[in-house]
């Protein structure tokens, strides 16, 4: 009888972080611990409101309590954000306002990172000294 | 990038063609651009100027668009940064020496 009330007891303790967890971070624990989202829930959760979506990336954000998910929806990349919950998402820019920056446009530059040397430069135009140390490659259009 | 030009001598610019749906002469003028070879005609085109008709055959336009696209390209211009870094839209000249670094 004891033993069995200490196993429901330590089932509750191992329930109720992840049933009345808001994502938050109390007591010094660290919660992105006590969740988990992984690629294929993600494409679970939002491949009825974002068209073919293909999922590339999970991770925590910089924000608490979201995941930053890097996915694909007809050729264009992008990050959204997912609360822990999984009830919500937003899209837009994710903003420090301590450093002033734009971070979530600074992570996707970071994230479709491509190769530059196997870009043929052949059929540019060049523009400065063709000796110049550093290559910078714009796409443009005339109009 | 002219600006940029004048305070960076250790930087060069390749200009690739990549004309948008959403313009529908920026095909046609690419394919001139390219065919002559010239900054002056891009130069123009940036001004509204007539460009005139292609003076050549070349599929360069069509493989730059392939290219753009594979490479997630969809806004101009674009910049590819030696360290592959992808930087969309314009931007002033300060910004992108500082993008740029050293």
């Amino acid at each position: 009888m004891l033993r069995r009330l200490v196993v429901d007891c330590l089932l509750l303790f191992c329930l109720l972080p992840t049933t009345y967890s808001y994502g938050f971070e109390t007591r010094g624990q660290d919660c992105s611990k006590c969740h988990t989202l992984n690629k294929e829930e993600a494409q679970d959760l939002l491949k009825n409101m974002i068209p073919e979506v293909a999922i590339l990336d999970v991770r925590p954000s910089p924000v608490k309590g979201f995941w930053e998910v890097y996915l694909e929806s007809r050729g264009q990349k992008g990050i959204i954000y997912v609360d822990f919950q999984k009830r919500h998402f937003f899209s837009g820019a994710l903003v420090s306002l301590g450093e002033r920056k734009n971070l979530t446009q600074e992570r996707l530059v970071e994230l479709n990172r491509v190769d530059a040397s196997q870009i043929t430069l052949d059929d540019a135009l060049v523009m400065g000294d063709q000796k110049a140390r550093i290559r910078v490659i714009v796409f443009t259009d005339p109009d | 990038m002219k600006k940029i030009l004048e305070e960076r001598k250790d930087i060069v610019f390749y200009i690739k063609m990549f004309p948008l749906q959403s313009h529908p002469e920026a095909y046609e003028k690419s394919k001139s651009i390219l065919c002559e070879k010239s900054l002056a005609l891009l130069e123009d085109a940036f001004e509204k100027k007539p460009i005139p008709k292609p003076k050549c055959e070349t599929t360069a336009v069509d493989e730059s668009t392939r290219l753009a696209q594979r490479l997630g390209i969809n806004s101009v211009p674009t910049l590819i940064l030696p360290d592959g870094r992808m930087v969309p839209g314009y931007k002033d000249a300060r910004t992108l020496i500082q993008l740029i670094g050293n």
